[in-house]
């Protein structure tokens, strides 16, 4: 599975969200960072096929998501940074609406749902009124739709937000078992939630890639992830000024 | 490939979703009551269909008649604002992102919304379908139930108005320009032209394309029946709602007589409906653009030079009459009401403002109609700002929410209302008449306290847009009591205008308590 990223652009009006991205990506754990407003949840949206790019493609597996996104569609799982419910329906009822769209067949949904909401520890609530879940449930909530059609792209922008750290640990460790085949995308500011799941790093700010390395290059010896983002990020913001 | 499981699975999440919803239960509710209004008892004092003094008795025809006419229209205008928020529900919640993020077609999930719309209106469609027939024996002029009399004109009448009510809702919510109140205003002119072209010059004998509601044929059956009872009874005086004038004659209507072609022609319209979906499903736009506004106000200087000189004069004012930073504050809710607007917006304002100075009297309620339908969506975020924009957390644990910053969006309201109309104020002082001036000084007060009360008590801006809208034009627009302009009903309003201060104060006090 390779997923290929060529000077991919978005301009909205005078704003140059993304610039000239190219990557190429296998299976595993891509961990996307940068600092709020680098670009990384528009890069997401394109990844995604939410919003088209201004110009550059997406290819899956050779297939251009950009003109065909059908194709990707049906294999991926997406986690937007701020998205919704439907605060009365249930956990279980809003699954169900998901998993309809995604074409996930009757048969396989209702076990699918059953597995995901035991995993994500929401199964007592899975019939309680979205409405009155907490930040982190929701979230959750959010996560097991992502995975509803067991996506071979997943796609998760800011994936541990409100989640307390048990339920971070429970979420890296089910990303890091999923990426033996599959291509995870997974997007934060916090270096410490992809520095021990992550076998690439891609750093971004200002819409452009700064560095793509796995881990341990980035950061090599006693030097921390964070302190190696940080460099590169002030490095780079040094250079344009 | 039309994908029927994720179109029904989109029709039943957005059913659920809003039927479990407390204004669904409000509207199931109001339905009911509006439903016994419909067969008024022989001592109400008006009547809801008249032809020339004739009333039907109330036998099964006549009240499946007056049912499916009088429900065809009131949900083809109210049911519009009602069910108008299937696919801005996806864009406010952001499960939208989600959505476009699947395979689903642009098609299939606007025929889903669709669906839902018609849902949602055929469920009121069947609770008065039912007090269609409890009021028959209610009235107990004819106790003979004949249920296919009812039913046939709910389902050849009504269901065929709502598909298109549902559909036309659907494609203003994927047309940008027509997805907030500006859209809300052109339906409701859309709609009244509609229905007047529907019944001008028409002989009762119009193609089916001109009748999508219903009413003609309705009209046209009712007609030929009173026809052979009385020769001589004209169509000049024809009423349907709520008219005062009461019923001379009684006359028994036998029911429908349906021709193949009549059928065929109301059934054209769910092939319309569909039509109108396609045509929505080319214009969506997929969740693509994100609800980015941009700041208008940085490439607004203009408006930003008379924002500041407005300031400049009000201050003082305000300054005078309130203590602390009251003024401050008015001012700044005065800011949030107008600011990012178009230099268009003002010039247009200013040119109602001009044109009212030198108008003759008569034309002085036009006018200033006029004047006071350009802010209307300004005003419409009176008491709903916060609930639109997500700010209560914000704004309710401020300093003394109710009494400062609840009465300075009001207080900023009526600003609006007396800046807008101060050309007619100008008019009527220069003329020394003192009526002239309360008349303008009572609807200041009036229109942004409705807007208030409207926002506070429903928490989005359609109700007030649709009240104000109707009032509007059965008021100034057409110089009936309701004129809220004319000085000779300010006592009236002026009353008006403390109740719904007085209830707009009471729903804000209760969404503080629950918040």
């Amino acid at each position: 599975m390779e997923l290929q990223i060529d000077g991919l652009n978005k301009h909205y009006r005078s704003v140059h969200a993304v610039r000239d991205f190219t990557l190429e990506l296998g299976t595993g754990i891509l961990g996307l960072l940068g600092p709020n407003g680098a670009g990384k949840s528009t890069l997401m949206r394109m990844l995604a096929t939410v919003t088209k790019p201004s110009s550059g493609t997406i290819r899956l597996d050779g297939v251009n998501a950009v003109t065909s996104p059908d194709a990707l569609r049906r294999t991926l799982g997406y986690l937007p940074q701020d998205f919704g419910i439907y605060p009365h329906l249930s956990a279980t009822e809003f699954l169900e609406y998901i998993g309809a769209l995604k074409g996930v067949p009757r048969r396989a949904l209702r076990p699918r749902i059953e597995h995901l909401l035991e995993v994500l520890n929401l199964s007592d609530v899975r019939s309680r009124a979205l409405g009155g879940f907490s930040g982190g449930m929701r979230q959750r909530v959010g996560i097991a739709q992502a995975l509803l059609n067991d996506p071979r792209l997943l796609i998760v922008d800011e994936p541990t937000a409100g989640l307390d750290p048990e339920e971070r640990l429970r979420l890296r460790t089910l990303l890091a078992e999923m990426a033996t085949d599959r291509i995870i995308i997974f997007s934060t500011h916090i270096c410490s939630d992809v520095e021990s799941i992550a076998t690439r790093v891609a750093i971004v700010d200002h819409g452009m890639l700064l560095a793509d390395e796995v881990p341990a290059r980035l950061a090599p010896g006693s030097v921390s992830l964070e302190d190696a983002y940080l460099r590169i990020v002030a490095g780079a913001r040094k250079a344009a000024a | 490939m039309i994908d029927l499981r994720a179109i029904g699975a989109i029709a039943r999440a957005d059913v659920l979703e809003r039927t479990r919803r407390y204004q669904y239960v409000a509207s199931i509710v109001v339905t009911l009551v509006i439903g016994t209004l419909l067969v008024p008892g022989r001592g109400a004092g008006y009547e809801t269909f008249l032809i020339d003094g004739y009333r039907g008795v109330y036998n099964s025809a006549w009240i499946g008649a007056t049912f499916a006419l009088l429900t065809s229209f009131m949900l083809a205008l109210f049911g519009f604002y009602n069910i108008k928020s299937a696919v801005q529900r996806d864009r406010e919640t952001r499960v939208g992102e989600i959505v476009a993020s699947t395979s689903i077609g642009r098609f299939d999930y606007t025929l889903g919304k669709a669906l839902s719309n018609f849902a949602v209106l055929g469920s009121m469609t069947a609770i008065l379908f039912i007090v269609a027939g409890v009021m028959q024996f209610v009235r107990s002029e004819n106790a003979a139930l004949d249920l296919s009399q009812i039913a046939l004109p709910f389902a050849f009448i009504v269901l065929p108005s709502i598909a298109i009510t549902a559909a036309i809702a659907l494609f203003f919510e994927v047309v940008p320009w027509l997805r907030g109140g500006l859209g809300n205003v052109v339906y409701f002119f859309a709609w009244i032209g509609y229905l007047v072209w529907s019944f001008k010059g028409s002989g009762l004998s119009v193609p089916w394309w001109r009748d999508a509601y219903g009413g003609n044929l309705v009209l046209r059956e009712v007609w030929s029946s009173l026809r052979s009872v009385d020769p001589h009874a004209t169509l000049n005086s024809v009423e349907i709602g709520a008219g005062g004038e009461t019923a001379r004659h009684l006359f028994v209507f036998h029911g429908f007589s349906w021709s193949a072609a009549d059928v065929a022609g109301r059934f054209a319209w769910f092939a319309v409906a569909v039509a109108i979906v396609a045509l929505a499903a080319l214009v969506f736009d997929r969740f693509a653009n994100p609800a980015v506004s941009t700041d208008r106000r940085s490439r607004n200087r203009i408006a930003n030079r008379w924002h500041a000189a407005a300031e400049r004069v009000l201050r003082p004012i305000l300054d005078l009459f309130f203590p602390g930073n009251f003024g401050a504050l008015v001012l700044a809710e005065l800011r949030l009401l107008v600011g990012g607007l178009s230099i268009w917006w003002y010039v247009v304002a200013a040119g109602f403002f001009i044109a009212q100075i030198p108008a003759q009297a008569k034309a002085q309620s036009i006018v200033v109609g006029l004047a006071w339908i350009w802010p209307m969506l300004q005003w419409s975020q009176l008491g709903t700002r916060e609930s639109v924009f997500s700010t209560e957390q914000l704004v309710y644990p401020t300093l003394h929410p109710i009494r400062r910053q609840f009465v300075a969006q009001w207080l900023a309201g009526v600003l609006l209302a007396l800046a807008t109309a101060g050309g007619s104020l100008i008019h009527w002082a220069v003329a020394g008449n003192v009526v002239g001036v309360e008349g303008i000084v009572a609807g200041a007060f009036f229109v942004p306290t409705l807007a208030l009360a409207c926002g506070a008590l429903s928490g989005t801006t359609r109700l007030y847009e649709i009240v104000y809208l109707m009032l509007w034009y059965v008021g100034p627009m057409n110089r009936t009591t309701f004129d809220f302009t004319q000085g000779a009903y300010a006592p009236g309003y002026a009353i008006a205008t403390c109740i719904l201060f007085a209830l707009a104060l009471a729903a804000r006090r209760v969404r503080l308590a629950i918040a």
